[in-house]
């Protein structure tokens, strides 16, 4: 899987053996991912399996109630278990919600990194500087800033109403689209990088040696540029896509809490709704289709590396 | 070269600049249809820029560029008929050997069969017919390199570019690329512009030669013109190996110059690019030219300072009376060796129409 974090398109491959004196420098990496992310895995997917506590936490019996829960509801007179889509619609408009914002990250990443890596060397760590600042501020902060700026009484309504373009407010808080826009610009600059990285060592003779084969700009976009920095653009996609697929933050503020996502559904099990094995269940469910995901590009590009 | 014919490629009064830097100045050649011209000049003397600008990667200061009467400077590199041979080849990494060859047929939207037909043929003509389906990147440099040939021959251009293609082969595949790439010119008849600055490439390839140096074309001839009747001291210096010899000029007839050398003899050369208010210049005779005869024969007096026996031939090095060193060169044959010895006093004899009068 590691090849597809690789931002370098043309690195060599990397060799098969670890000499032993290199393992010893891995050491304190393998450790710490042990003790602080296979470990809660582990506690993760145990847990999905117990039965919740009544205040929190869990009861240490086996059960897969958590699991039924999420595509069945128990009906209450009968106490039939009756299938829902409840759960599935927020996965299914979580997933609407990323793509969205990692196709609008691409839209506007990839022409924000031609331009900066096709700027002379001098400038280019200056323009890189500039996306990177906001960032420097919480994303709890500018995610509330953006809920100002695009509420009924905030500056964009504001100037429609006073320029007459409109008379009521538009709605922009609290919906679906403000949750994408909130995605968009909280990941944008994980397109940007990746993206600019791979076009940055792009062979520039290349792009000449289409045009000197008669090939307008617009085919050598397609034909060369985007083919040879594709690794940059499914990594930057894919670091797009997974955070927003599990963002909260943008969904609870700018959604208003009516539009949940899946992060919002596992935090609410761990907060208000106190039950740590569905919180669990969902998680390890989500942990399984960005895996698979995962594994579907990886398999594809190495396909594509043997051809 | 009939003057109503027309020409493959016509540059008229090029220049470019970067910056204050003159890159070119006032370049104007004429490149005629089914020609193996070539571009030779030192390092840094502007012949990648004048490929670039008839490719249409650069635009020119000032001028006018021709391809076969229709003006070319204004277009896009895409929509000029004119093709190129990267120096680092430039092959698309993504894309197998074939699909590179294809790369411009289908650009030009020509009909699918016979892209697959042209691809084949132009693989075959490189011999790379077998490696069709390989990456570039499987491929050794020599391969590569014939790929990007194959890729730039395959659209059939009107005019071909190589800038210095054999330059990153080591020197026996070069030797032979020179030949095979000969032979492909000659089948298929396209113009071949070919940028080097290695004067034994272009002098057993060529049909015809423009020396430059300094963004300045220096002179344009066949490989015979410009060694045996150079226009300048540049031109003599940089084209193989030549001696220079200060002379003042008495009169100049009908390209005859009547030159007195330093010490004090008459010397009849051929003179034909002197301004006649000229009072002072060089004589440029070749070291194969040059004659070695005994002290008591008419000629320049001087002393052997080195003799080196070189197989083929040997070679004396003369110092003349005003310190002027000569190289001379004699073939070793049946006859008498002609070996002097380091120290020997000896005469230096130059045959009437060997010298050739020239200035900066
Ligand atoms: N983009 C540019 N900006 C500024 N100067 C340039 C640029 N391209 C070329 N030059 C200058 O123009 C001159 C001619 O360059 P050019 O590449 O044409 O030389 P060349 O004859 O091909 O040399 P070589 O044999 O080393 O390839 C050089 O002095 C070079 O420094
Ligand atoms: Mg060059």
């Amino acid at each position: 899987m590691a090849a597809h974090f690789n931002l370098n398109a043309n690195s060599s491959k990397p060799s098969q053996t670890i000499a032993k004196d290199q393992a010893y420098q891995l050491l304190p990496a393998v450790l710490l991912i042990c003790l602080f992310v296979v470990l809660p895995l582990c506690l993760i997917a145990i847990f999905s399996f117990l039965k919740p506590g009544t205040y929190g936490g869990v009861e240490w019996v086996f059960s897969a109630g958590s699991y039924v829960q999420f595509l069945f509801e128990q009906d209450f007179l009968t106490e039939n278990l009756v299938f829902s889509a409840n759960y599935l619609s927020i996965f299914f408009n979580s997933f609407v919600l990323a793509i969205t914002a990692t196709v609008l990250c691409l839209i506007i990443g990839f022409p924000t990194a031609y331009f900066i890596a096709t700027r002379p060397e001098r400038t280019r760590n200056i323009w890189l500087f500039a996306i990177t600042v906001p960032y420097w501020v919480n994303l709890l902060i500018r995610t509330v800033a953006m809920l100002f700026i695009i509420r009924d009484q905030g500056p964009i309504n504001s100037i429609l109403i006073a320029t007459g373009l409109i008379s009521e407010p538009i709605r922009f808080a609290y919906t679906n689209f403000a949750i994408g826009l909130g995605l968009f610009y909280s990941y944008l600059p994980f397109m940007v990088l990746p993206i600019y990285a791979a076009i940055e060592r792009l062979d520039f003779s290349l792009v000449e040696a289409a045009h000197d084969l008669y090939a307008t700009r617009r085919s050598t976009l397609w034909n060369i540029i985007i083919p040879v920095v594709k690794p940059g653009i499914i990594a930057g996609c894919l670091l797009v896509f997974i955070p927003s697929l599990g963002s909260f933050i943008a969904p609870d503020i700018l959604g208003g809490g009516k539009n949940l996502m899946i992060g919002n559904l596992i935090a609410l099990q761990f907060q208000g709704s106190r039950n740590w094995p569905f919180g669990a269940a969902v998680a390890v469910i989500l942990l399984t289709l960005v895996l698979s995901i995962l594994l579907f590009f990886a398999m594809r590009s190495a396909k594509e590396a043997r051809k | 070269m009939n003057a109503q014919d027309k020409m493959a490629i016509s540059i008229r009064n090029a220049a470019k600049q970067f910056g204050n830097f003159i890159a070119l100045d006032n370049v104007s050649l004429d490149i005629a249809p089914n020609e193996f011209f070539t571009l030779l000049g030192p390092s840094g003397c502007g012949k990648t820029t004048l490929l670039r600008m008839i490719a249409g990667f650069e635009t020119a200061t000032q001028g006018e560029i021709f391809l076969y009467d229709e003006e070319i400077e204004k277009l896009p590199a895409n929509r000029r008929s004119v093709n190129t041979v990267f120096q680092q080849y430039a092959l698309f990494p993504h894309m197998t050997v074939a699909e590179n060859v294809a790369f411009g047929m289908r650009m030009l939207k020509v009909p699918k069969d016979e892209i697959t037909k042209r691809t084949s043929e132009a693989l075959s003509m490189v011999q790379l017919a077998e490696f069709s389906h390989r990456r570039p990147s499987q491929l050794s440099g020599g391969q590569q390199q014939r790929v990007a040939l194959a890729r730039a021959l395959a659209p059939k251009p009107k005019v071909l570019l190589l800038d210095e293609p054999l330059s990153a082969l080591d020197l026996k595949l070069r030797q032979s690329m020179r030949a095979e790439l000969k032979r492909i010119q000659r089948q298929t008849g396209i113009t071949f512009v070919f940028v080097t600055h290695d004067q034994e490439e272009a002098l057993t390839m060529s049909d015809r030669i423009a020396v430059m140096s300094a963004g300045k074309v220096q002179q344009v001839g066949t490989a015979k013109d410009i060694y045996e009747r150079p226009n300048n001291i540049f031109v003599a210096n940089f084209i193989g190996e030549t001696n220079l010899i200060e002379v003042k000029i008495e009169s100049i007839v009908k390209s005859v110059a009547n030159c007195r050398m330093f010490d004090g003899s008459l010397i009849a050369c051929t003179a034909d690019a002197i301004a006649a208010n000229i009072k002072t210049g060089k004589i440029s005779v070749r070291p194969e030219r040059l004659k070695l005869a005994t002290k008591s024969s008419k000629g320049i007096k001087g002393v052997v300072t080195q003799s080196i026996y070189l197989g083929t031939d040997t070679q004396h090095i003369v110092r003349l009376g005003n310190q002027t060193e000569l190289t001379i060169r004699s073939q070793n044959g049946d006859g008498p060796d002609a070996n002097y010895e380091i120290g020997q006093e000896i005469s230096v004899v130059i045959d009437p129409g060997v010298a050739r009068l020239l200035t900066e």
